[in-house]
């Protein structure tokens, strides 16, 4: 195997001459003993996040009303929660789809982990709409109930019967088309621990490999499935989170109502899903010293994009104002009002500064290049981000039409444990991701190597030959 | 040819009452097991089983024993084997009787369970909360369950052997016997005591722990009988009222409501009243115009009431100090009297008889007794006597009593002697407490005679000249109690039973007054019929003409012991500090019981706590907010309460509820009474022993109270509405103050109403409702779309005078769970109506409109659409229903509405016992009181109000059934939701809007008519009729001027 890469093509991956090289640097964390910095990290995540179910049991035990919620503020934390993890899964179906339909080829370097961070993510966010229902052992009818009069329909008129559909359509093509693309990486990592004689790892992940031979069919099978699965996964990107926020747009509640929303939160989602991109990658490529792999360049991509959506959301934030303004309509006024001025004034100031100000500082490239500066940024979308869907939905409720009704809001340790068992779960899914799987995606990056040198076998060939 | 007769025994051939008795029973009287067995002793004769009782104990036994075995729970459903005659099991029956107070009311009764208590349509009076929750006092697991001795059970027997005892030894040594009770309204009762009085010797001392003892005496003095007037609200065209809370708190407010709100129809020559008052009442509330009025300056008030009155009708006036309010109020009220001379009212609710006399005086000279109150046919709600309490304070002091029984009243908490009280109770001859419930005084007693609840026993109840009722039970007696009657009866020797008393005595006082349609009824029939309506009304006497004989001079006396009170008035950084009734707890009578603790002040919206409501002014001076620590002291007392802030109170005012700290209840009573913190006892405390006797009264007040702020401390008040007015603290960038009064409350005056401008506002509200648009059908609008019956219901703002006891009725009809404090505290409270009270305008003299506010069954319902399980859904009849079955929790419903009316089971709030556990759900007993027809829901399941669909099914079987047709058209009067039978005003109307003739239909063809929030486009199904206060031009400019907002900041 080798192919040429034109010179004057952008240079994606450093320092590298040789196939071998690659596979041994992605195979080499998977093949060792694990640290004892990756065993303390799993294990702390791994206790966090059984805290968190702990905490979703004790919710089920006693009631929603071991949370902070109230008759006026029925959603806070949980569908904050949801709709931010929803957000953080984009980046990764961007990434692996509609990168790859653009043929954006440094995505490469990069899809495998946002893959998964997608999954995991969305992993985290169903956990919400499941748990934030008062009565969840009911779950099952959100589809229809077979009876003796027929079945029972559901309420196809209501957003959260969408979400349904949107939801679990999503995580089905996000895992296969993960899946799928660690395919042949699964295969070379059967081989080696094969020729390492190490059977039991071998046999798992030639099963997982599928009976991969890396033929010109497999290959071309290959390519024909994945871009398929990303024309498929494309229209997600934008559906599922259009849908996400029609939960919101096709209420009557001031501040929900709002027909920018669907652009608006896909925005936001790619946004925050690339900031949490770019604080996994920082972290990753360091401890498992894939700088050659995803290089500065890489991340500099990445920041470009952060600053595009960043100006989006911004300009939503204004656009909502001003319709709001425009509109004349009093409540949507006092909605807009009372998020900059109202008791939660300070969620609204957090979530403008972190999504609208800090991202601006990316125009400069000397910071688009300082990893240290990106993962304070990055930290502060993420923050930024999830404080965004807290001030949608909880300034928008607590404050309404009737003032007799208005009412705060205070969480309870039981939510915010909750919220950082789904932290604890995603890291912890991450953590054995990173350890067991390629956390790069070998075959995929071995195109983008320049100056590749010649296999030694074949170099003793052609010595012998000349 | 003759047949010989048998017969089995010597009984049977002499025919002994006794043979005759036992051979009308089927089966005969067996031999007691005790008798059998020769275990039988003397304890044990009550409990007496025989024989066939044994096989059926021993039968049953080993059915249970053999049920046991199995695995399957046992439910306690237990069918008739033989049903009762009068009993359809799932249909209620309703038996008319009389509340403890005296009030006549149906009692709805489901398989022999009351289990909830509504008006009587025979009787001209609206129940209040206290009424409606009285059913829960049956069912609470407090009670006492039989005669005690100290703190240990006794008998009966025991019981009335010591009290004969006791009393025959005072009579023997001349000592003091004295029968102390609360006002008793029971013509029979009271007579029962005056024989046992008559018999033995001693006096009958009657107190109010709420006394309107000075209004009784100025009229012994004024009039020469001591009485309380008949107040006609329903007469009189100006009412004045100073500190008088004829709508909330003042005796007689049941049928004071209904009487008020007949002249407040927009429509026909609308009332006028005006309101001077320290704190914020209920009758305030809803005054045309209010005046904040410090307390000390009420006498020279109403000085200067008389003076400008009597200058206006030309007559010589009294010297005094010139005063008057804001606006010149005084003047207006005077002009208003004089021009309504005859039809015009002053009334007042402070307990000095120096400020009655004034007032009777203006009443007088104004003409209007015999016409709007009225003195020959008195009213009896309270007949308690201040000064003989005192006198028996003083005896009680001095060792002159020897038995003192205590019937059904608990002076030890509710009287400024219950430290003479407590002292004593110990170290008389005699002190017996008859009492259902054990309170601070029959904890102390030597012995406590247990009587049953209202709803356990017969009784009667004179409300006026011209009214009585009966009452009759409606469920065996739970526990071992006896009626106060009858053990009067016994003590006296008289061993007849009461009901015969009763019988007899109506028969001979009440059977011969009997009206025109019952007069060729033998008395059987009138005791049947009488019993069945429950009330009788007598015809008024005509007024005697008697006027006030009080002279000049002496009326000069009256005034100069006003203008002293007056001149003695608070300083600067000096307080009035009154003690007043809460609208929900009221005397703290009914302090155990959680329908009452839950429900909020309709002013302060406070639950389950005792607080101080501070003037605005004030609190913004000093930076007070609502929960701030407060320490009030005065005469060397100290008391530590969290602030309310509170709109329209009168300057160097303080107001803390009465009814709060009570420690001898029960479980729930307890949990009102605040926290001890260090030495600080916060809130929970009893004011009553801080009243005093002055001027003829107790008056519950203390004069030069000081406040200051304990540094750094709050303590966390349960209310369940924090934002009270409907602008908005947070100013918009564009400067808007977010007026959004016309969305939610439509309200103009009086004079706006008949010159044409509230027209144009309904045009313009019109017009804009034109152009609102839709996505979806709109088959609800579409006439050619009829549906059968489509429910409405129009609530009338001028009505409603937010008293509060819809919600407790609605309470009570559908199973809405009581929460507790903390979840109150949550905004988590269960109700399905609640009353929405907001101010506007000025703060020292703020409007204040009550909107009650509850599922609106909106045709385009914002929750039906998001629900994704379909579990609320739309009837075919326009009903917005919740099938809880199907409910998932997702609350999204909740969120969508914009009248945020939905509730959520955030817990299992029926049985959580670590968390609720004190509630009545918890217990078996309590668990009677449930209504069968309405689900008791489980946590994670959203519930609202249903307009009490078991009510329209139930209501419509009945109708079908009654008509034999399916066809049958509901009329109005078929059908009553909880909260509009229990508004005996009249301001919520429900029925068919398709029927053209209902009454609904017709209030929403009245120009008044609008909906909450219509710019949504929801089109609710319940409408409101706007507010009109009856304002002059003149005024309504003035008040708009004073209004104009400004700084609401302490709202917020």
């Amino acid at each position: 195997m080798s192919h040429v890469r034109s010179s004057i093509r952008q240079k994606w991956v450093t320092n590298t001459t040789k196939y071998g090289q690659i596979t041994d640097g992605i195979s080499a964390p998977i093949e060792a003993k694990p640290n004892m910095l990756w065993l303390f990290f799993t294990a702390i995540s791994g206790g966090v996040m059984l805290m968190g179910f702990g905490l979703i049991g004790w919710t089920f035990y006693k009631g929603i009303g071991a949370w902070g919620l109230n008759p006026t503020v029925g959603w806070a934390f949980d569908i904050t929660n949801f709709v931010f993890w929803v957000g953080i899964g984009h980046a990764g179906t961007l990434i692996s789809a509609v990168l790859l339909l653009f043929r954006q080829e440094w995505r490469n370097s990069i899809n495998r982990a946002s893959e998964a961070m997608t999954i995991f993510a969305v992993l985290c966010a169903a956990i919400f709409p499941l748990i934030h229902m008062g009565r969840p052992w009911m779950a099952g009818w959100f589809g229809p109930l077979p009876n003796t009069r027929g079945s029972l329909w559901v309420n196809f008129n209501s957003p959260l019967m969408w979400d349904v559909f949107a939801i679990s359509t999503y995580l089905t093509v996000s895992l296969v088309f993960w899946y799928l693309g660690m395919v042949p990486d699964f295969a070379s990592l059967r081989d080696r621990f094969a020729r390492a004689g190490r059977k039991i790892a071998s046999a798992v992940y030639g099963v997982l490999s599928f009976g991969w031979e890396g033929s010109s069919r497999n290959w071309s099978r290959f390519e024909i499935v994945s871009l398929i699965l990303s024309g498929l996964a494309t229209p997600l990107v934008l559906s599922v989170h259009s849908i996400v926020s029609m939960d919101f747009a096709t209420s009557v509640i001031p501040g929900w109502h709002t027909t920018i929303f669907p652009p608006y939160f896909v925005a936001g989602a790619i946004f925050s899903g690339f900031g949490m991109v770019q604080t996994l990658m920082i972290v990753t490529r360091k401890v498992y010293k894939l700088e050659d792999y995803i290089t500065l360049d890489h991340m500099e991509s990445i920041a470009k994009i952060v600053i595009a959506t960043g100006s989006l959301v911004g300009l939503a934030y204004m656009t909502e104002f001003f319709t709001a303004w425009y509109s004349g309509s009093l409540w949507e006024r006092y909605a807009f009002a009372n998020r900059m001025f109202g008791p939660f004034a300070f969620a609204y100031w957090i979530m403008f500064s972190c999504n609208v100000i800090t991202p601006q500082l990316f125009w400069f490239k000397s910071l688009r290049r300082n990893m240290v500066f990106t993962f304070i940024i990055s930290l502060f979308i993420n923050v930024g981000m999830w404080f965004e869907r807290f001030v949608i939905i909880v300034t928008s409720l607590h404050r309404d039409f009737l003032p007799s009704s208005w009412a705060g809001y205070y969480p309870t340790w039981v939510e915010a444990g909750i919220l950082a068992g789904t932290f604890g779960l995603f890291m912890f899914c991450f953590f054995l991701f990173s350890k067991f799987l390629p956390v790069v995606n070998m075959f995929e990056v071995k195109t983008l190597v320049h100056d590749i040198e010649k296999p030694d076998h074949l170099k003793e060939k052609e010595a012998v030959a000349g | 040819m003759n047949t010989p007769k048998y017969w089995r025994g010597l009984d049977e051939r002499e025919q002994t009452p006794e043979f005759l008795a036992e051979a009308k029973k089927e089966f005969p009287t067996g031999i007691s097991i005790e008798d059998a067995l020769n275990s039988a002793t003397e304890e044990s004769t009550s409990f007496r089983s025989n024989r066939r009782d044994f096989l059926k104990v021993f039968g049953f036994g080993l059915t249970a024993a053999t049920l046991a075995a199995c695995d399957a729970p046992l439910k306690k459903a237990i069918p008739y084997v033989n049903k009762p005659d009068s009993l359809i099991p799932g249909v209620a029956n309703y038996y008319a009787s009389t509340t403890a107070t005296g009030v006549p009311v149906l009692v709805k009764t489901r398989e022999g369970r009351p289990i909830m208590i509504e008006g009587n349509p025979d009787s001209a009076s609206c129940l209040s909360a206290g009424d409606h929750a009285s059913v829960l006092d049956l069912y609470d697991i407090d009670r006492l369950r039989g005669p005690r001795k100290g703190a240990e059970n006794t008998t009966w027997d025991t019981l009335n052997g010591a009290v004969r005892t006791r009393i025959q030894a005072a009579v023997a040594n001349g000592g003091g016997i004295r029968v102390l009770s609360n006002t008793i309204l029971s013509p029979t009762k009271n007579q029962i005591i005056t024989d046992f009085l008559t018999a033995n010797g001693g006096t009958h001392v009657t107190y109010d722990p709420i006394s309107t003892s000075a209004l009784a005496k100025a009229h012994e003095i004024g009039f020469g009988s001591r009485v309380i007037p008949t107040y006609h609200f329903d007469r009189a065209q100006t009412i004045i009222s100073f500190a008088c809370d004829f709508l909330g708190t003042w005796p007689g407010s049941d049928e004071y409501n209904i009487d008020y709100t007949v002249n407040r129809d927009p429509d026909k020559p609308m009332s006028r009243h005006l309101q001077f008052e320290s704190l914020m009442s209920l009758t305030g509330a809803n005054a045309d115009l209010r005046f904040p009025l410090n307390p000390s300056d009420e006498g020279v008030a109403l000085l200067n009431l008389y003076n400008k009155v009597l200058a206006l009708l030309g007559k010589p006036t009294l010297p005094a100090p010139s005063f008057n309010v804001a606006m010149n109020g005084l003047d207006k009220a005077a002009q208003d009297l004089v021009a309504a001379k005859g039809a015009s009212l002053v009334v007042c609710g402070t307990n000095d008889v120096a400020s009655q006399i004034i007032v009777a005086a203006i009443n007088d000279v104004l003409g209007n007794y015999g016409k709007t109150l009225d003195i020959d046919n008195p009213s009896y709600y309270r007949k308690g006597n201040d000064e003989d309490l005192d006198q028996l304070a003083k005896d009680l002091e001095s060792g002159n009593i020897d038995v003192l029984i205590v019937v059904d009243a608990d002076p030890v908490y509710d009287t400024p002697y219950g430290d003479i009280f407590k002292n004593a109770l110990g170290n008389l001859g005699l002190s017996l407490a008859m009492t259902n419930k054990a309170n601070e005084t029959s904890n102390l007693c030597q012995f406590t005679a247990v009587i049953p609840h209202y709803l356990e026993a017969w009784g009667d109840a004179q409300q006026s000249a011209t009214q009585y009722s009966l009452r009759q039970p409606t469920i065996r007696p739970l526990f071992n109690s006896r009626p106060v009657e009858e053990c009067f009866l016994n003590w006296t020797g008289d061993n007849q039973a009461y009901t015969e008393y009763l019988k007899n005595w109506w028969e001979t006082n009440l059977y011969p007054l009997r009206g025109a349609e019952l007069a060729d009824a033998d008395f059987y029939t009138f005791w049947v019929e009488t019993l069945r309506k429950g009330v009788m009304s007598l015809p008024e006497t005509e007024p005697s003409g008697v006027s006030l004989s009080v002279t000049a001079d002496d009326l000069m006396t009256y005034a100069d012991l006003l203008k002293a009170k007056s001149s003695s008035g608070p300083a600067e950084g000096e307080f009035d500090l009154v003690f007043f009734e809460s609208m929900s707890i009221r005397d703290g009578k009914q302090a155990n019981n959680p329908w009452l603790q839950e429900l909020p002040d309709p002013i302060a919206k406070v639950t389950w706590d005792q607080y101080v409501s501070v003037p605005y002014s004030y609190a913004r001076e000093n930076n007070l907010k609502n929960e701030d620590l407060v320490k009030i002291e005065f005469q060397g007392n100290s008391l530590y309460m969290p602030v309310i802030v509170q709109a329209g109170q009168a300057k160097n005012t303080l107001g803390i509820p009465v009814g709060y700290g009570r420690v001898g209840a029960g479980r729930v009573a307890v949990k009102a009474n605040g926290e001890k913190r260090g030495d600080m006892q916060i809130a929970g405390t009893n004011v009553y022993p801080f009243g005093s006797l002055s001027g003829g009264g107790i008056r519950l007040q203390v004069r030069k109270a000081t406040v200051s702020r304990v540094a750094g401390q709050t303590y966390p008040l349960a209310l369940t509405q924090t934002f009270n007015t409907l602008y908005d603290p947070v100013k918009g960038l564009s400067g808007d103050n977010y007026d959004r009064t016309e969305r939610i409350i439509e309200e103009t005056t009086y004079a706006n109403y008949n010159n044409g401008k509230y027209k144009d506002r309904v045009h313009a509200r019109e017009e804009r409702k034109k152009h609102l648009v839709t996505l979806w059908d709109s088959h609800y609008e579409d006439p050619e779309e009829s549906r059968s019956i489509h429910w409405k219901m129009a609530i009338d703002l001028n009505k409603c005078t937010g008293c509060g006891s819809c919600i407790v009725a609605c309470q009570a009809e559908n199973n809405v769970p009581v929460v507790g404090k903390e979840e109150v505290r949550k905004r988590r409270g269960m109700y399905w109506m609640r009353i929405d009270r907001y101010y506007s305008g000025n703060a020292e003299m703020p409007d204040v409109v009550f909107q009650p506010m509850m599922c609106q069954h909106c045709d385009n319902a914002p929750c039906e659409t998001v629900c994704p399980v379909l579990a609320t859904i739309h009837s075919d009849e326009g009903l917005n229903q919740m099938a809880y079955n199907r409910c998932v929790g997702t609350r999204y419903c909740a969120n969508n509405c914009p009248y945020k009316v939905r509730r959520f089971n955030w817990f299992n709030y029926y049985d959580d016992e670590e968390q609720f556990g004190d509630f009545y759900t918890h217990n078996d007993l309590g668990r009677l009181v449930l209504n069968p027809d309405v689900t008791v829901r489980f946590r994670g399941v959203m519930e609202k109000c249903s307009f009490c669909v078991q009510r329209l099914q139930d209501a419509k079987l009945r109708k079908k059934l009654n008509a034999n047709s399916s066809f049958a058209k509901i009329k109005d009067g078929d059908i009553k939701t909880a909260c509009q039978q229990s508004c005996g005003t009249g301001a919520i109307i429900f029925g068919d809007f398709n029927d053209p003739e209902s009454a609904v239909s017709k209030a929403y063809r009245e120009e008044r008519s609008y909906a909450v929030l219509e710019d949504i486009k929801t089109l609710p199904s319940v409408q409101y009729q706007a507010l009109v206060r009856n304002r002059t031009e003149e005024e309504t400019k003035a008040w708009e001027e004073m209004q104009k907002p400004e700084n609401q900041k302490i709202f917020s």
